[in-house]
Order: structure tokens, then C-alpha cells, then sequence
């Protein structure tokens, strides 16, 4: 995208809301186990963000900042991660995915065991599944 | 009422999938038919009058969180669907400079 | 040991995770291929472990994801129809594999996307859950969506594409039965359904027959019978080699599992009867088509179509003796269409032609191929004293109560013998440099066909052929043990009286078939037969008819019980 295709609105609104987005997003993985949110949903709102971004700044300047494999390896490593955590368990004398941690009474912050740890790594790696597939959508072909 | 309703969604969704010639009205019509199969999973599990199931006190009815949390799977599933349907059609599109699947099946023919 | 079916599942996983990481450190291809080997074989020693306890002691692994007890959390299950399935998976994967290993093509993602099938693959089999049955059928329908697709071929994208739309489709219909599973029951895992989903608890006989319908229909697809199965053709035959082993070798026949499973469990019998009628079908009408391809390699999908008939007939028959003959042609046939399929995909490496009439004396030039090719042409065949006569014998006893889908069986027969005795022309027929067979080739083509261009195979591609051809041959010739394994040990029923395979009946009858076969092919190469095989292979159905189709069978399956009734 050129500079002067570009809307002076779209532009200021979305640097200032993109910030906004991508804590909303944090919010709603880490808040995923006491009230509605989650790593699905945290983590599409983390990838909109990105996507914003990308729409109205050019997806090139927002290549730069969150380039390709660093996303990809991001996810990569999120997924094995997630994988490893439920290994823990199983080590641990419980089941594959059993809870480590010791839990709390219900509506205290560190509730839920290691919930908290799924829906992070969850939210990571779907967040970076959303901005890949929109990189690949978006890649512009070899002509 | 409601069930009725989605299942209307549901066979519009059928019916783009199958009477469209035009491939990327083809998986909006898959997705119109998975968004009703998600609203079917909601209603079942729906009461009128109860909240979101977070159990604090006071809170007597709500509503079945296993659907929701079920759908959310599926909605996951749904994206990387039409994700890959829309690469695959861009390739199509590639190839043969057309969206409309007659006119791809006649061109694969001729080849 | 009870942990068993959980690590079938996460080691593919957790090595194509493995791969996809170690991929960053810009390593040497041959650690990924070595990383997927061996997680692969570890598989198939923790099956061969599990043997013990699953077929001698007949108990059932149950494994509970997370702590958490039936009825309320996902667990898996292992019995003997699951450890045969996932045995017979593990097995393909790994010649399927070893198979991929010399292909220069193939990069990081291959094996990335191939562990993953395979995941998705252990996951339908082993999971006691019906959603979490969806999500790994989605896992795996992803993954073989990208790998047939692999080579970017205009034709194998728009395979693909088919494939796609029409499991979409099947697979929103699927989820939809699963809703009214959960309103009707209030409970996914499979065992409560078995024991609360049913007409005589209360369930109105309509929804039974449609909620069952939409998820035989929606996994049926995959098992692609009759007329669910117009994207297999093209998807089979336009994917990497490897790939195409794996999917009519194994996936189809778990779809297919899966339904039996399912049937079973919600004890459906109207839909068993069904089943025998679709199956009869299922193995004729596809021969016909197969009788006029000129593609080696869709001519092999379509016989694939054609022997899951076989596969389906038997299990609509439903006694024991026809259950166990359903399970060996499985057996059988994920044996020798793997091994009919790498011995074509080594066909077209060698040559990088597909069309069978630019083929022709391939015998010299590789042997080896030839006569296990021919070894899995007899067996597909049902020529004794190979595995396919076996389970066809099986199957045939077995029908004797249901004349029409015996006749439709031995019509199947007759076509596969004249089908593979014209794809056996390419290694037998002499050498010929003037193509008279069809004018369609310019003249320049000719001269350049067999000008010593062929490549040579290399051993990784040989060995699954030549293991998986004596295969063929050893469960052939020693068919008892096997059959009184799946009878005892899979099936847990008695087989009550004994038959005589090698019986001279028998023998006469697939002698008989036999040469029965070799007229049908002497027709189909004169004048006439030419022609109407031409029309015949034009006469393919597009996308939107297959869609359609979906929906009509989808009621057909509805309505069925009534017009049994009345």
C-alpha cells in the first residue's frame, strides 16, 4: 500500500486502539478459567489485533515487526508445550493432562491449576494460527 | 420456534452448497451450514432465564456449558476449513482464470 | 499398561510437533525422516506390546484423559476390533513411509502432515467419545486434504477441493447427529449412548432413524460407498503415492470401522440390512468404471471403491462366519492395494507416464515390481493360493442365504479379474514402439515413449513391495490361524463349524471367474467394447451432482426403515 492511499482516520484509530485489543486479548486468556473467555477466544482477540494492524498499516511494515517464522515458530513451539505440560501430569503419577498444582477455593486468582498455563499456551498458539493464516491469504504472488 | 428456524439455516446452507456455480459461494454456503449446526449445539443446551455458568452465590440456573464449549472446537474447525478452501480455490483460480466449477470441470476435461 | 491407547495418539503427534520445531534450527532432512521412523516404530512396539493384555486376556484398555471418570470426561478406549485397526494402521504408515523416504519431494511438511494423519487416524479408533470422535476425523480429513494436494497439480488441487466440499458437507451433517444425540440423551461418550440411546428408552423412531442417518451418511463419505463415493477417484489417484497407500489402504476402512462401531453400539440392525444392499452395489458399480480408465492409478482407486463393497456386503450379511470374512477382506485389502499402489507409483517414477496404453513391456526392466505386482493382481483377483481368495471364499459362504448380492459379488469378481488382467498388460505385453491401440497420440510422441528414459527405483521403494507381496502370499497359504484369530480373538464369538477353503468347489469357482475375466477383457479391447468403455469413462458426475447425492442418500437412509416395514 502506498502512503497516500492510506486513510488518516483509519490509520490513528487503529494505532491507538490495536494496544487496547491486544491487552483485552490477555485478558480474556488469563481470566479463562473464572469467568467467560478463554485461549480460544484471548487468543483470536491477540491475532485481530495483529490483523488490524496489518490492514492499516500494510501488511509489509507489520511483516517486519511480526515476521513469518517467528510466528510460525511460535506456534510450533506453543503446540509442543502444550503437548509437554500434559507429559507432566503423566509423569507425575496422575493422568495425561491432570492437574500438577494445588487448587484453591473458587474465585481466587491462582484457582484452576494449571488451567491457567493451557489457556496461555492455547491462546499463544492460536493467535499465532490466526496472523499465519491471514499472511498466507494475503501473500502477494510472484507475477 | 428456534429450532425450526436454524433448521431453515441449515438448508439454506445446503442449498448454496449444492445449487451455487460459483466456488467461493460454495464454502459460504458450508459455513451458513456449520453457524446453524452451532446454533442448534446453543439452544440445546439453553434455558430462558439462566446466566452464564460461573457457580457464585445466588446463581441457581444456568445453562449447559458443555455445547458451548463443544462449538467452540467446532468453530475452531470451521476456520481452518474454510481457510484451506480458500487457498486451494485461489490456487484453482490460478490455474484456471475462472471461479465458476462448471467451466473448471470442462477446462479439466480439455486437458 | 492402561496408558497404552493415549500414547498411540500423542507419539505422532508430539513428533510432527517435533519436527515442525527442529525444522528452525535448519537441520538435515534425513534427522526429520529418521525422527518420524522411529516414532512410528515405537508405535508399533507399544501395539505389540499391548497384544498380551488385549487378545489373550480379552480385556479392554480404558484410559481416562485428565482424571476424570466416564460419563463426565473424554476417555479412550482399546478393545479387539480398535488394537486390529490400529495395528493395521501403524503397519501401513510404516511402509507407506518407508516407501516416501527416496522421494526428493518431499520436504519437512510431508512428514509433518503425514504424522499427523496418522494421529488423527489412532484418535478415530481409540476414542470412546463421539465429539471427540468429529474433532479427529477433522484432523485427520485436514491432513489428507493437504497432502492430497501436495504436488500442486492443477488436477490433484481440484481433487482436493472436491474432497473437501463434499466432507464438509458429510461432516456438518455428522455434528448435526451428534446434537441430537446430545438432546436425546444428554451424553456423548459412546458407551452411555449404547445403553440410553434407543427406541425402547423413550427415543421417537423417526429421530432414532435420523439421527443415526446423518452420522452413517456424514462418516460414510469417508468410507466412500455407494453413491457417497465420486470424490475418491480423482483424490486417490492424484495423490503422492505414499499417500494414496495410506488413504485406500487404511483411512476408508477406518471411516468404515467407525460405523460398524457406531452401529453396533446404538445396535441398529435395520441399517446392517441396508448396508448389504449398498455393498452389493458398492462392489459392481465401480468395476465398470474401473473397466474403462486408462489412468493406472484411478483405475486402482476405483477398485478400491469396489472391494470396501466387498468389505460392506459381508458386514450387512451379519452372521459370524460373514463378520469374520468382512474383517479379513480388510486385512487383505489394506495389504495388496498398498502393495498395488507402490508398485504403480513405482510404474510412474520410473516413467513418469500414467496412461496404461503408452505402457508396455515393463517386465524386463523391473522384475522385481512386476512379480509382486502380479502377486497382488492374483490376490486382488481371488486367485488361490493367495489372500484375496480366502476372504472372497468367506464372503461367498456366507451370502448363500442372499442370492442377488452373490450374483452382484461374482459379477465384481469377474470385472476385477478383466480389469487387472488390462493393467497387467503393462509388464507383460511385448514391447511396442507403434502405438496401435489408440489414435490419440501424435506422432512425435511415440518415438520418444521407451527410449530408455527409465529411471531407476531406488531399494527404499522396493523393499515395502517385496515384504508386503510375501505377505500376501504367507496369509494366503495359512489362512486358519488368522481366521480363528478374528473370530476368537476380535470378534469374541465362536466360528461353530469349520470351513474348507481349499476346497475344490472353490477352486472350480475361481478358476471359473477366472477365465470368465479373461473374456470380459478379450471384449473389451475389440472395436466395440472400445467404445463403449469410452463412453462409459465420460459418463463422470460433477461436484454439484455429488453434493446432491449426499442429500439423497441421506434420505434414502431415512425412509428406509418404512419401506422395510410396509
Amino acid at each position: 500500500m502506498k502512503k497516500e492511499d492510506r486513510s488518516e482516520i483509519v490509520s490513528i484509530t487503529s494505532r491507538k486502539l490495536v494496544p487496547y485489543i491486544l491487552l483485552f486479548g490477555l485478558y480474556l486468556i488469563s481470566y479463562g478459567h473464572l469467568s467467560p473467555g478463554g485461549g480460544f477466544q484471548g487468543g483470536v482477540v491477540l491475532g485481530s489485533g495483529i490483523i488490524l494492524l496489518s490492514l492499516s498499516r500494510g501488511i509489509f511494515l507489520t511483516e517486519k515487526k511480526f515476521s513469518s517464522p517467528k510466528i510460525t515458530f511460535l506456534e510450533a513451539f506453543m503446540i509442543t508445550i502444550f503437548i509437554l505440560l500434559g507429559i507432566i501430569g503423566l509423569i507425575a503419577g496422575k493422568s495425561f493432562l491432570g492437574n500438577i498444582f494445588p487448587l484453591k477455593k473458587a474465585g481466587e486468582i491462582p484457582t484452576a491449576g494449571f488451567i491457567f498455563l493451557l489457556n496461555l499456551v492455547i491462546g499463544l498458539k492460536v493467535g499465532a494460527g490466526i496472523i499465519l493464516i491471514f499472511y498466507s491469504l494475503c501473500e502477494r504472488q510472484e507475477e | 420456534m428456534e429450532f425450526y428456524l436454524t433448521f431453515l439455516l441449515f438448508l439454506i446452507g445446503i442449498w448454496g452448497i449444492i445449487s451455487k456455480e460459483n466456488l467461493i459461494k460454495k464454502i459460504i454456503g458450508l459455513n451458513i451450514a456449520d453457524s446453524a449446526v452451532v446454533l442448534f449445539f446453543i439452544l440445546i443446551g439453553h434455558r430462558y432465564g439462566s446466566t452464564a455458568p460461573i457457580m457464585e452465590k445466588g446463581i441457581k440456573n444456568v445453562v449447559d456449558p458443555l455445547p458451548q464449549a463443544l462449538m467452540l472446537t467446532a468453530i475452531v474447525i470451521g476456520i481452518c476449513l474454510t481457510a484451506l478452501a480458500l487457498a486451494l480455490v485461489l490456487k484453482m483460480y490460478k490455474e484456471y482464470q475462472t471461479l465458476n466449477i462448471s467451466q473448471i470441470e470442462k477446462l479439466a476435461e480439455d486437458e | 499398561m492402561n496408558s497404552i491407547p493415549l500414547f498411540l495418539i500423542i507419539i505422532p503427534l508430539f513428533a510432527a510437533c517435533l519436527i515442525l520445531l527442529i525444522n528452525f534450527l535448519k537441520v538435515n532432512l534425513k534427522l526429520i525422516k529418521l525422527i518420524s521412523l522411529s516414532s512410528i516404530i515405537i508405535s508399533l512396539i507399544i501395539v505389540g506390546l499391548s497384544i498380551i493384555d488385549i487378545l489373550i486376556k480379552k480385556e479392554t484398555l480404558i484410559y481416562n484423559l485428565g482424571g476424570w471418570k466416564e460419563p463426565l470426561g473424554i476417555c479412550l478406549y482399546m478393545d479387539g476390533l480398535a488394537w486390529f485397526s490400529s495395528f493395521l494402521g501403524i503397519i501401513i504408515a510404516l511402509f507407506s513411509l518407508i516407501y516416501s523416504l527416496k522421494e526428493k519431494n518431499y520436504q519437512y511438511k510431508f512428514y509433518f502432515f503425514f504424522l499427523i494423519l496418522l494421529a488423527g487416524m489412532q484418535g478415530v479408533i481409540l476414542t470412546n467419545d463421539i465429539f471427540n470422535m468429529f474433532v479427529f476425523f477433522e484432523i485427520l480429513s485436514i491432513a489428507s486434504y493437504i497432502l492430497i494436494a501436495y504436488s500442486q497439480e492443477s488436477r490433484a488441487i481440484k481433487a482436493s477441493f472436491n474432497y473437501l466440499l463434499i466432507s464438509g458437507l458429510g461432516m456438518s451433517l455428522f455434528l448435526l447427529g451428534i446434537g441430537l444425540i446430545y438432546q436425546g440423551c444428554g451424553s456423548l461418550s459412546l458407551t452411555q449412548i449404547g445403553k440410553t440411546f434407543s427406541i425402547g428408552k423413550g427415543i421417537p423412531p423417526f429421530m432414532f432413524q435420523l439421527t443415526i442417518s446423518l452420522i452413517i451418511v456424514g462418516i460414510g463419505i469417508k468410507a466412500a460407498f455407494i453413491p457417497l463415493h465420486l470424490w475418491l477417484p480423482d483424490a486417490h489417484a492424484y495423490a503422492p503415492t505414499p499417500i494414496s497407500a495410506l488413504l485406500s489402504g487404511i483411512i476408508i476402512k477406518i471411516s468404515f470401522l467407525a460405523i460398524w462401531r457406531i452401529i453396533n453400539i446404538v445396535e441398529a440392525i435395520n441399517f446392517q440390512y441396508l448396508f448389504l444392499w449398498i455393498g452389493s452395489l458398492t462392489a459392481l458399480m465401480p468395476v465398470i468404471w474401473a473397466l474403462s480408465q486408462t489412468d493406472i492409478k484411478k483405475l486402482l482407486a476405483y477398485h478400491s471403491v469396489s472391494q470396501m463393497g466387498f468389505i460392506i456386503v459381508s458386514f450387512g450379511a451379519g452372521s459370524t462366519l460373514s463378520l469374520t470374512g468382512s474383517l479379513y477382506h480388510l486385512l487383505n485389502h489394506s495389504f495388496f492395494k498398498s502393495l498395488l499402489f507402490f508398485s504403480m507409483g513405482a510404474v510412474i517414477y520410473a516413467t513418469d507416464i500414467r496412461d496404461l496404453r503408452k505402457l508396455s513391456g515393463l517386465f524386463k526392466k523391473m522384475p522385481c515390481v512386476a512379480i509382486s505386482f502380479l502377486i497382488g493382481a492374483l490376490s486382488i483377483s481371488g486367485i488361490p493360493p493367495f489372500n484375496g481368495f480366502v476372504s472372497k471364499t468367506l464372503i461367498s459362504a456366507s451370502l448363500k442365504e442372499h442370492p442377488l448380492p452373490f450374483i452382484f459379488i461374482f459379477l465384481a469378481s469377474v470385472g476385477t479379474v478383466a480389469s487387472f488382467t488390462k493393467l497387467m498388460m503393462i509388464f507383460l505385453s511385448k514391447e511396442r514402439i507403434k502405438n496401435d491401440n489408440s489414435g490419440n497420440f501424435k506422432e512425435g510422441e511415440k518415438a520418444e515413449l521407451f527410449s530408455n528414459k527409465i529411471k531407476k527405483i531406488p531399494k527404499t521403494m522396493v523393499y515395502p513391495i517385496v515384504i508386503l507381496s510375501i505377505i500376501c502370499l504367507l496369509s494366503g497359504i495359512f489362512p486358519f490361524y488368522i481366521i480363528k484369530g478374528i473370530s476368537n480373538f476380535i470378534l469374541l464369538k465362536d466360528l461353530s463349524y469349520s470351513i474348507k477353503i481349499y476346497s475344490s468347489y472353490n477352486i472350480e469357482k475361481s478358476l471359473f471367474t477366472f477365465i470368465l475375466g479373461i473374456f470380459l477383457y478379450k471384449f473389451i479391447t475389440t472395436k466395440y467394447g472400445k467404445r463403449i468403455s469410452l463412453r462409459i469413462s465420460q459418463m463422470e458426475l460433477g461436484l454439484n451432482n455429488s453434493l446432491l447425492l449426499v442429500i439423497v442418500s441421506l434420505i434414502i437412509f431415512v425412509i428406509f426403515d418404512n419401506i422395510v416395514k410396509y
